[in-house]
């Protein structure tokens, strides 16, 4: 088994790469046939990834995100995941490239720094643990990817403004199918963090015996989800699109990023597992 | 060798002749028929004619052992009898190429190469049109529809596999480039047209085509407003130029093609209507001279102002465009033009080597014969057989030279015609002729 989970290891950043590698061709060249490529081995890609994952956490009976390598690998699979839903339901494939520079780049990192298999920690043994970090991490992977495409919507729309031709004119798709596939991964990043964050508190509320606790790295993520779940979806409701959506979609990440992660680094938590 | 299957074109298109006069020649499928029939009759020395007549260019394309001079007389009288035209001007001369470079220039014509405007792409279907006219007929054109097919390849070779066709070359086309990189779909946009005059009709044209169904006009004649909304099958609606700040609330796409002393547009009008449209994205193209849309709403952030200027910008970037894919479709044109001259090398040569062979085997019984009453019929069989082997050695490399012709690259159609001065063989006649 051992040997197999290694050989997946040196497969993974190989089959990202080179799906990356088609993923930019069809950028510069706008030929389908290799964006047909580039989402194929993406698609075996995230097949390969989800095998090696369930397969070392049945193995080993842990859920596999116990250090810094496997975390990464977490993440690289779920921006994989995420952003091939988000293409395959709106066929298209022209943004592939930056996505899959992240997914390629997570995965290089955790093939190169993994430090044997297995865990002590007994939390991360239990397999309920796993939906709560699985969604959440879903989540805040959607939320970025939603962060990236309003990224892309202000600078595509910054060269219509003024009237500048340049590559991202001419290889982005248009600026409402930028925002469609924006507005599909946030709706996904607030579903799936605002579940794993619930179903964390119900854990918490399993082992400590209460539901809210003043951990504040579990504070801030509550706030900061709520925060952004209610902005983004009153916007929505008061009808604002486009400019100023992507505007809100970009800083609220941004917010809501700086918010859990930095802060959680310099204030003393329980929620550490590595 | 066999002239008859010289390729000859003459023509006359925006390079050589005035519009008046590429009019005045211009001529429809009936009037195209007529020609033909007129070239494929009985005594005409034309083996094969293909007309090619669009707003630009009318060419014809003959296979015919005349000369080009010969032909353009032909043309000359073809045109004083079925039109009663002139077209022998002194100051007109047109187009007149000849195997090799014809073929190169129709192959060039399907890939809108040679149209007025670089890489067009109708001209291609324009060149099926003339390759329907010659299949409907009841005469044989194997050369041509040969050469009609390659051409008809090469032009969709063109389109595909290069960019020369690629990008808006005219403002309405670029209008509708823009509005496609805002919007995925165009079937529920909702158009605001302002000026009802021929620019609006184009625009309005173009944005049908690719799923529009909803035009709002506004213009200050009610006629006009009225008959162009009418043209789109009670999809339109025609109001008045002061309904134009209630229109920009449901409006997409906002075209202003008009003529007026101040701004139908004012930057007030756009801040209250975006409001009003919680912000929503507008593209506003003002194709007016003088504008009519106040500049100032460019700084509405969601509000993407082009004007003329603009446009002719997107038109030059594109044609820039087209032009470096130039060499792209010209070795697509070389690659086709190739594959056919290979596939006419063929008629040429297989002739050439049994009219040689036949040409050799005809003096070697010829010498035979002399032979007949003064040798036994054993000696008479080894030398039969000894003439025949010589024959063969000597036909060996001139035969394999010949194929090797058909296939390379280098082969000029008039060497294979000095074989046939050598050796006479326009003067020999074989069995079959006998």
């Amino acid at each position: 088994m051992t040997i197999f989970l290694q050989a997946v290891n040196v497969l993974l950043p190989l089959l990202y790469g080179l799906s990356l590698i088609f993923y930019v061709s069809h950028f510069n060249t706008k030929k389908p046939k290799y964006g047909t490529w580039a989402s194929s081995i993406l698609l075996i890609g995230i097949i390969t990834h989800a095998v090696y994952i369930v397969g070392k956490g049945l193995y080993f009976q842990y859920f596999p995100i116990s250090n810094t390598s496997e975390s990464f690998s977490m993440l690289a699979l779920n921006i994989a995941v995420l952003y091939y839903i988000v293409e395959r339901t709106n066929k298209e494939g022209a943004t592939g490239l930056f996505f899959l520079s992240i997914v390629f780049l997570f995965q290089l990192v955790a093939s190169m720094f993994i430090n044997g298999f297995g865990t002590s920690n007994e939390l991360l043994s239990n397999p309920m643990f796993g939906f709560h970090v699985t969604l959440t991490l879903l989540g805040i992977s959607a939320l970025a990817i939603a962060a990236l495409y309003a990224l892309m919507y202000l600078m595509l729309a910054k060269e219509i403004k003024r009237h500048h031709f340049g590559v991202i004119y001419d290889r982005l798709p248009t600026l409402e199918t930028v925002e469609k596939m924006g507005m599909f991964a946030t709706g996904f990043g607030i579903i799936f963090l605002g579940i794993g964050v619930f179903l964390g508190h119900l854990w918490a509320y399993k082992i400590l015996g209460y539901f809210f606790t003043s951990d504040p790295k579990i504070v801030i993520t509550d706030i900061a989800w709520m925060i952004y779940a209610i902005g983004w979806i009153v916007s929505w409701k008061l009808g604002l699109r486009g400019l100023r959506m992507s505007l809100i979609t970009f800083w609220g990440f941004l917010v809501l990023f700086i918010s859990i992660v930095v802060f959680s680094m310099f204030l003393q938590t329980f929620h550490r597992f590595s | 060798m066999n002239s008859d299957h010289t390729i000859a074109i003459i023509g006359f298109s925006h390079k050589n002749a005035p519009v008046e006069f590429r009019d005045r020649i211009s001529v429809d499928e009936e009037m195209a028929s007529r020609f033909i029939d007129a070239a494929m009759g009985t005594d005409s020395p034309i083996r094969e004619i293909a007309i090619l007549s669009t707003c630009n260019r009318t060419e014809f394309y003959f296979v015919s052992p005349l000369s080009l001079s010969d032909l353009r007389q032909w043309l000359v009288e073809q045109y004083r009898s079925l039109m009663n035209i002139e077209i022998m001007q002194p100051d007109i001369q047109p187009l007149m190429l000849q195997n090799e470079e014809a073929v190169d220039h129709l192959l060039s014509v399907a890939g809108g190469l040679e149209s007025m405007m670089l890489g067009e792409r109708q001209i291609l279907s324009q060149v099926k049109a003339s390759y329907d006219l010659i299949l409907s007929k009841e005469y044989s054109f194997p050369i041509l529809n040969r050469l009609f097919q390659s051409a008809i390849r090469a032009g969709k070779a063109i389109h595909t596999r290069t960019n020369l066709c690629r990008g808006a070359v005219s403002v309405s086309q670029a209008a509708v480039e823009l509005a496609r990189k805002i919007f995925k779909s165009f079937q529920n946009r909702n158009i605001l047209l302002v000026g009802a005059g021929e620019t609006s009709k184009l625009v309005a044209e173009h944005f049908r085509e690719i799923g529009t169904h909803e035009f709002v006009i506004a213009n200050r004649g009610e006629a006009r407003r009225k008959q162009l909304a009418e043209r789109f099958n009670g999809r339109a609606k025609a109001i008045p130029l002061e309904q134009i700040p209630a229109a920009l609330l449901e409006a997409d796409i906002v075209v202003t093609a008009a003529k007026a002393p101040d701004y139908l547009i004012t930057y007030k009008d756009m801040v209250q209507a975006m409001k009003g449209r919680k912000y929503r994205v507008l593209l506003l193209i003002d194709i007016s001279t003088p504008r009519v849309i106040d500049p100032r709403v460019a700084n509405i952030s969601e509000a993407f102002l082009y004007n003329i200027d603009h446009l002719k910008n997107v038109i030059a970037d594109n044609l820039e465009k087209r032009k470096g894919e130039i060499p792209a479709a010209q070795s697509i044109v070389a690659e086709v033009r190739e594959e056919f001259l290979v596939w006419l090398r063929s008629l040429e040569v297989v002739p050439t080597i049994s009219k040689l062979t036949e040409y050799f085997n005809a003096i070697r019984i010829q010498e035979l014969e002399k032979f007949a009453h003064k040798t036994t019929e054993k000696e008479y069989s080894h030398m039969e057989q000894l003439s025949k082997s010589i024959i063969r050695k000597l036909l060996h490399y001139p035969i394999i030279s010949l194929r090797g012709m058909s296939n390379g690259h280098n082969l000029d159609l008039s060497k294979i015609e000095v074989v046939w001065e050598f050796f006479r063989l326009h003067e020999f006649k074989g069995k079959e002729e006998k």
